[in-house]
Order: structure tokens, then C-alpha cells, then sequence
């Protein structure tokens, strides 16, 4: 069994209707996985499914433990995940909200250890949130609430980190914030450590992802239609058959990663 | 701390003011003696056979209901969830009043709040399916859902009242149709307090995962908590605090929607703090509320779950027109 995320023939159906068709995959540690495909092709199913929110067919493991065995709890050692936006009760401080990261590590009645206090500080200082930790989390803006939320996240000290379209609602700069962060994070630890990020802006994806994960919409459910370094997978062809439009594509010269254009 | 003292100030208040204003040394000295056995019959009833066991059954209740709210709140992710609005006290009465109606059971019998659970159980069980069923856990969905329980549920009480076959028992039985706490004698207080205690605890073991439950589904669950779970626990908790207060008052409506908005206001919203607050608070709303309903229109007597109407209502509204607000 490898290290790292596998996908084993995951076929999700809802009711008569195939969403995923056995789709396999194996996420090698240490890199930052892109998942990348139009509207409705399922990548959002796909994210759920990792998470055991919805059932599913074939197997999904991390370093080769299979992740339906497991109960929410030991799930959470495994795995974090980053939702689209962040969340919280009015009154929260970004600090309280961090350290909620640390549910699945700690007993009921336990107070926070030291150990608990160490991943709220890294987790808080590597996102920039320790700024506004003392502060309530619903007064800070979208951008502030997003990178508090991935500090959540962080500091739950799961190797595998999920994040569903994480700054589609961020402005650029907020943008930069977050994925900025990712490879960071991964060359803490980058044997066991890696990042899957579902991702709409291509040429995003091609400056932040080492490896991307085409998915498109077919007859019988969504199928991985590439899966490769941006520069296997980004090529007209393949965009034009997943998107149904016409693109261009060319390095920039100011990044060096590809840049992608509708037209 | 200091609202704990105020339950207490307010339960000796709520004792000593009525129709008949009793001295506050007079009313302590007739419960101490209550208490020692050695009641003076004729003397005390007022205090130790009227309104003291009124008064317990209003703290219990308001303080039960305001949790059983505040815990469907955090559940649905709801601001207007709330036993009397999401129709599980409507659940809760249909089975009392079908039990007293049929004459079943007695007034006080143990059976009557675990048929009033089993009722208020069913009711969840509806709104939670429609909270999953369709995806969508929308105000008005949940709304909806409550509006229809609760015509459907209160109509067939009222058929049940309407055609009991005793009369005595019929009128024993129309205070499920808008609560009431008057007549309320020990026996209920004893009938009440071990299910509700059990309820209200069950639902504050879960403090943190309600907090968490904020977060949204996804993330809690993917946090570590197991959201199906303790959504199932915390409303079956809620129900079994809902049904012990309907079993002795019968629905009163808006205690658990106003008070925990009032202790989130004050307080902030962990829950670690708001379950227990809005417990307390909930018991000072609703022995304020009883003993105004027992004095307002004095000799008129208002029902308490009419005062409580008549103050929830206005508020639920502004909750609604509030949530227009663009922050």
C-alpha cells in the first residue's frame, strides 16, 4: 500500500444516477494536487465522499488505512478539510475557533494540554490569523475568516489536507494568502504531508498545484479524463473536450507556470 | 452565580405576589415547615400546596424548554427552532391528551410524560426528515414544517377534547391546547423533575459539539464530530425536556425561542455557557411570566402560556425582520 491519498475504484450513485465512475487515483505525498473540472462534473461529490459525508463504492486510504473504517474521530487524525468559507457563532475569537481544530485529539473533559497550545500557536502564526486571534471572528473580513478557518484546519495535524474552492470568495490578495501557504506547510513534513485543493481558476492551478486532476462529466458519471503535472494536463485538447470551449494557453513569463485563457 | 440568586429571589418573589400578597417571612416559615413535615395544613396551603409546587413547575419547565430551544437552534442551525414553533410540543400533547382523554392514565401518572416523549420523539423525527430529506434546512422550510405539525397536531387534540366521553376529564385535558400551570400540585412537580433533568443534562453533555455544529456540517464532521449522531442524541435529549414540561403545562410556546436570543445577546453564544444561562434564565422568564399571568388582570387569570405568546410572538417577528438586515 502506498503512502499518501488513494482512490480505488470510488463510484458514487445517487439513487439510479452515477455521479462518480470508479474513478482511481493514488496522491503521492509531499505534492499539491489540484482538482480541476467544469461545473457539475462532481468534484464536490468527489471532496464529500473523501470525507465520509455521503456512501459510496470501491475504497478511499490514507497510507493504506482505509478511511470507511474508521470513525469520525480517527477520521480527523487522518484528514482536515477547508470548506468554501469559514463559518463561526457570532462571538468566537479566531482563537477559540483554532482551537476547535483540536476536538479530535483531546478527551471530553480534558483542558487544552500543551501539546494542544503548540498547534494553535504554529497553526495560528504559519496563516498570518495570530493578528486577529483575540478578536471576534464575525468582525473580521472574508479573507481574515478564510485564513482562521484554514488555521483550523492546520492545527487538527492531519497529513492530508482537503480544500473545497477555498478563495472563491477572496479577493486576490486573500488568494495569494491561502495558497501561498500550502507548499509551506507541506515542506514541514513532506513525506507523510499533502494537499488536495479543488481549484476553478486554471492558471491558479497551474502556479500552485504540482500535480492536476482533470475530472469531467460523462454518460455514466464523472470520470478522471487527465491526471499530471499542469503541463500534462492544461493542453487545448483536453480542455476544449472537458470545457466544450476554446482556450488559449502559454507560459508566462512573469510566473513561468502556464497561463490559461478562455476565448 | 448571580443568575442562580435570581431564580431563588424570584421564586420567593413569585411565592409571596398574587391575589392574596403574602409576607415574605410568612411564606419562607410555611415552605421551612414543609420542609421539617410539620405543615401547618390549613395555614400553608396557599404557599405550600398552590404556589409552590406552581412555582418549582414553572422553573423546571422555562428552564427546560429555553435549553430544548437552544439546542434545536444550534441542531437545525435555525435561529427560530424551538419546541413550541418546530411542533414537537404539539407531538408531546397530542399522546398526554390522548392518554388523559381515554382516561388511560391519571393526571400524574408516570406514563404521562413517556407517552408525551414518545409523541414529542415522533415529532422530531418529522422535522429532522424534512431537514434532511429535501437538503434543505432553510428558516422557512423548517417553518413550514413546524406550522403544519402544529395545525395537524392541535386538531386532532381538539378532536380528542372535543369528544371525551368525560367531561371532567375534558376540561383536566384543554390546557394541552395553550398552556397552563394552574392547579399544578407535587405530584407533577416529582412527575416532571427526573425526565427533564435527564433531558437538559443529556443536551448540555454536548456543549462543545453544538459549538462546533457552527462550523457547518462538513467541516464539524470533518473536525471529528459525529454530527448524525449527536444531532439524534441532543434532539432526542430536547424531546425528553420538552415532553416532562408539556406533560405538566402543555405546550407553551416561545420560552425556548426568546430566551436563548436574550442570554446569546447578554452572554455570546458558546454553548458551554448559553445551555446552562438559558436554563436560568428560562426559569426566571417563566415564573415571571406565571406569576404576571396570575396578577395582571387580577381576578381576571390569564393563562401562562398566553403571556408567553403574547411576549414571544412580537419578538419572533423581530427575529424574522431582523435577519433582512445585511450585516
Amino acid at each position: 500500500m502506498s503512502a499518501g491519498l488513494s482512490l480505488t475504484g470510488l463510484t458514487v450513485s445517487y439513487g439510479p444516477r452515477t455521479v462518480l465512475n470508479e474513478l482511481s487515483v493514488d496522491l503521492t505525498p509531499g505534492r499539491v494536487h489540484g482538482l480541476i473540472g467544469p461545473n457539475g462534473a462532481g468534484k464536490s461529490t468527489l471532496v464529500k465522499a473523501v470525507l465520509g459525508l455521503i456512501a459510496y463504492e470501491g475504497s478511499v486510504t490514507v497510507s493504506g488505512r482505509s478511511l470507511a473504517s474508521m470513525n469520525p474521530r480517527q477520521r480527523a487524525r487522518h484528514l482536515a478539510y477547508l470548506a468554501q468559507e469559514t463559518s463561526s457563532p457570532a462571538d468566537f475569537t479566531g482563537r477559540q475557533l483554532v482551537e476547535m481544530g483540536r476536538y479530535a485529539r483531546q478527551s471530553r473533559f480534558a483542558a487544552m494540554i500543551s501539546a494542544d497550545e503548540r498547534a494553535v500557536d504554529a497553526a495560528l502564526r504559519l496563516t498570518g490569523a495570530d493578528a486577529w486571534a483575540q478578536r471576534p471572528v464575525a468582525g473580521t473580513s472574508g479573507g481574515e475568516r478564510q485564513l482562521t478557518g484554514l488555521a483550523r484546519a492546520l492545527a487538527q495535524e492531519a497529513p492530508v489536507l482537503v480544500l473545497d474552492e477555498p478563495i472563491s470568495a477572496l479577493d486576490m490578495s486573500h488568494e495569494m494568502a491561502v495558497l501561498c501557504l500550502l507548499h509551506p506547510w507541506l515542506d514541514e513534513d513532506p513525506a507523510n504531508r499533502l494537499v488536495v485543493v479543488v481549484l476553478h481558476d486554471l492558471s491558479l492551478a497551474a502556479r500552485f498545484c504540482d500535480d492536476l486532476i482533470l475530472l469531467t462529466p460523462g454518460r455514466h458519471g464523472a470520470v478522471i479524463a487527465a491526471h499530471g503535472t499542469p503541463d500534462d494536463v492544461l493542453t487545448v485538447d483536453l480542455l476544449r473536450a472537458a470545457y466544450g470551449i476554446d482556450v488559449d494557453v502559454r507560459r508566462s513569463p512573469v510566473t513561468d507556470s502556464l497561463s490559461v485563457t478562455a476565448l | 452565580m448571580v443568575l442562580a440568586a435570581a431564580v431563588a429571589v424570584g421564586a420567593v418573589a413569585a411565592i409571596c405576589i398574587g391575589p392574596v400578597n403574602v409576607p415574605t417571612s410568612t411564606a419562607l416559615h410555611a415552605v421551612g415547615r414543609m420542609l421539617a413535615g410539620t405543615s401547618d395544613g390549613a395555614r400553608d396551603a396557599l404557599i405550600t400546596q398552590i404556589r409552590l409546587p406552581r412555582i418549582l413547575i414553572s422553573i423546571l419547565v422555562g428552564g427546560g424548554l429555553s435549553v430544548a430551544g437552544a439546542a434545536m437552534q444550534a441542531v437545525f442551525g435555525n435561529p427560530l427552532a424551538e419546541p413550541g414553533i418546530t411542533g414537537v410540543s404539539a407531538g408531546a400533547a397530542v399522546i398526554a391528551a390522548g392518554l388523559i382523554v381515554t382516561g388511560m392514565v391519571g393526571a400524574t401518572s408516570w406514563l404521562l410524560p413517556v407517552g408525551a416523549f414518545v409523541g414529542a420523539l415522533g415529532a422530531t423525527a418529522i422535522v429532522q426528515g424534512v431537514g434532511y430529506g429535501r437538503a434543505s434546512r432553510s428558516t422557512a422550510s423548517l417553518l413550514l414544517v413546524g406550522m403544519a405539525l402544529n395545525s395537524f397536531l392541535g386538531a386532532i387534540t381538539a378532536a380528542l377534547i372535543a369528544n371525551a366521553p368525560d367531561a371532567e376529564n375534558a376540561r383536566s385535558a384543554m390546557f394541552w391546547l395553550n398552556g397552563d400551570l394552574t392547579g399544578r400540585t407535587m405530584a407533577d412537580v416529582w412527575m416532571v423533575v427526573a425526565p427533564l433533568m435527564i433531558g437538559v443534562s443529556g443536551v448540555l453533555f454536548f456543549a462543545r459539539e453544538l459549538n462546533m455544529l457552527a462550523l457547518g456540517e462538513a467541516t464539524a464532521q470533518s473536525a471529528g464530530v459525529n454530527v448524525r449522531l449527536v444531532s439524534n442524541l441532543v434532539l432526542a435529549f430536547a424531546a425528553l425536556a420538552t415532553a416532562a414540561g408539556v406533560a405538566a403545562t402543555g405546550i407553551i410556546a416561545f420560552v425556548g425561542l426568546v430566551v436563548p436570543h436574550l442570554v446569546r445577546l447578554v452572554f455570546g453564544a458558546d454553548h458551554t455557557f448559553l445551555l446552562p444561562a438559558s436554563f436560568l434564565v428560562g426559569a426566571i422568564f417563566l415564573t415571571s411570566a406565571d406569576t404576571a399571568a396570575r396578577m395582571i388582570f387580577n381576578p381576571v387569570v390569564l393563562q401562562t402560556g398566553t403571556i408567553t405568546s403574547l411576549i414571544g410572538a412580537p419578538f419572533l417577528l423581530f427575529l424574522v425582520l431582523r435577519k433582512k438586515d445585511p450585516r
